[in-house]
């Protein structure tokens, strides 16, 4: 297990070739899942210890979570857009190439634990006393997250990016996986939030009701950062 | 005496004054590997010949199936979590929007191609209809492929709030996968052409266009929901 781990992060060459040729798959598979499972696990509880023990628990569970729904929803958009794209990969080497290239990531979000965590104590500036989360330092906490989530994403392209046939529609093809991964994870993360929970609440509840979609709280976020906000949170109880 | 590519490095022929090279190119390695990867149900499909009547009949299905997903899907999953506001309810209506899409596709880049072939053959760029109308179940089937592989992103837009926006993400989705579907097909079609003119360009170029518009045009006819 240790090999795969070890080709999963240093050889994306490799890795992407052994899917590409379905050599030994179920071991590699596996191991992927099991590194994505314990990378994003680990993150998950990293991220929620931020404010208490039970918050951590939620996102061990729900980070992880993200991940495997995301892959199941987007497969077969990726196989779609694979085979008309004329990458003659089968469900079963995608999907392998897939996990191994999220295991890559989970790997990155592994590695970058250590900064995460220490991060609220730095912004906050009390190393040696535990305080709350104040609502300046969560909201830098969150878009850091988001940092290394889109850095251990570029990780996640090198293998993908070496596991397709190399036509001129190999960058096109990347770009689309992207934008369907972008779409289809932040509705699932959108969905299984909080992960962390809003300094001001007392109770984070362990998932929030359905409130549209995440674009749509992109587009709230980025009017409240620039200091517009709605009277109505919830659009749809409004109408 | 020469050395197959096969040969072990460590055979008589390696070694004898006149054996090529034992490693092979890395262009021949590449090609080596690529050549014992599995290949896939879709490029199966696509790589058929023309005169494969249960690859062209398979095609077709995959596409229609796709299509019907695409078209009949989000409109379900609406109704089941209870946010139908503008979509028809009852058995009736989701047969309707699931049947009317892969009809619409049908019938958006069949009915003018006959046209095309007559302006081809005008200019002395005679197309093989048998040629075009693979070029077509070959579009018409990475249509169905795409649409199949957007209706579960669009079943959980709808499963988690979306509302009616999952609708015009169905409408979006049919576009662009179409829109990519008639790019492939404009360059097959031109592939088709033996002589392969420049006004003969032009002129796939002038039918993709018009091909957009009667897409919007029996998209709009033929689909409940708009």
């Amino acid at each position: 297990m240790f090999d795969t781990i070890t080709m999963i992060s240093s050889d994306p060459g490799a890795t992407a070739t052994r899917c590409r040729q379905e050599d030994r798959l179920f071991p590699l598979v596996k191991t992927s899942l099991l590194v994505m499972l314990g990378g994003t696990g680990a993150f998950g509880v990293v991220l929620g210890g931020t404010r208490d023990h039970a918050q951590a628990f939620a996102s061990l569970v729900k980070l992880p979570l993200v991940w495997v729904l995301t892959l199941a929803v987007a497969a077969p958009a990726f196989y779609a857009i694979a085979a008309v794209l004329g990458q003659p990969l089968r469900l079963r080497a995608l999907l392998a190439l897939t996990l191994a290239a999220m295991a890559r990531a989970s790997l990155v979000l592994f590695a970058l634990l250590p900064v995460l965590a220490l991060l609220p104590d730095i912004l906050s500036g009390s190393f040696l006393e535990s305080s709350a989360l104040a609502p300046d330092v969560y909201h830098k906490v969150t878009l850091f997250a988001a940092f290394i989530f889109a850095a251990s994403g570029l990780a996640a392209l090198g293998v993908l990016l070496r596991g397709f046939k190399k036509t001129h529609t190999t960058w096109p093809l990347l770009a689309m996986f992207s934008i369907t991964f972008f779409f289809v994870a932040g509705q699932t993360a959108w969905s299984l939030r909080p992960f962390v929970g809003r300094p001001a609440q007392k109770e984070v509840p362990l998932l929030r009701a359905p409130e549209g979609t995440f674009l749509e709280a992109v587009i709230t976020g980025y009017d409240s950062a620039r200091g517009h906000y709605d009277d109505c949170y919830d659009a749809h109880d409004c109408e | 005496m020469t050395m197959s590519m096969s040969e072990p490095t460590g055979s008589p022929a390696a070694f004898s004054g006149d054996a090529e090279p034992s490693a092979p190119l890395p262009e021949v390695r590449a090609i080596d590997s690529r050549a014992t990867e599995p290949q896939s149900e879709a490029e199966r499909l696509l790589a058929a010949p023309a005169n494969d009547r249960r690859a062209l009949a398979r095609r077709l299905l995959w596409g229609f199936a796709g299509l019907s997903a695409l078209g009949a899907g989000p409109q379900l999953a609406l109704s089941l979590v209870g946010a139908a506001s503008s979509a028809k309810h009852g058995p009736l209506g989701f047969i309707e929007s699931g049947v009317g899409l892969p009809f619409a596709a049908a019938l958006t880049v069949t009915l003018p191609l006959p046209g095309l072939l007559i302006l081809l053959g005008m200019q002395g760029d005679r197309a093989d209809p048998r040629a075009c109308l693979h070029a077509l179940s070959r579009a018409y089937y990475r249509l169905g492929l795409v649409a199949l592989g957007l209706t579960p992103i669009l079943l959980l837009y709808a499963a988690t709030g979306a509302r009616d926006g999952v609708l015009v993400g169905a409408v979006l989705g049919y576009f662009l996968a179409g829109g990519l579907a008639l790019a492939l097909l404009l360059g097959d079609l031109y592939r088709c052409l033996p002589r392969a003119r420049g006004a003969s360009r032009l002129l796939l170029f002038g039918w993709g266009c018009f091909v957009c518009l009667l897409s919007l045009y029996f998209f709009v006819k033929l689909q409940p929901f708009v």
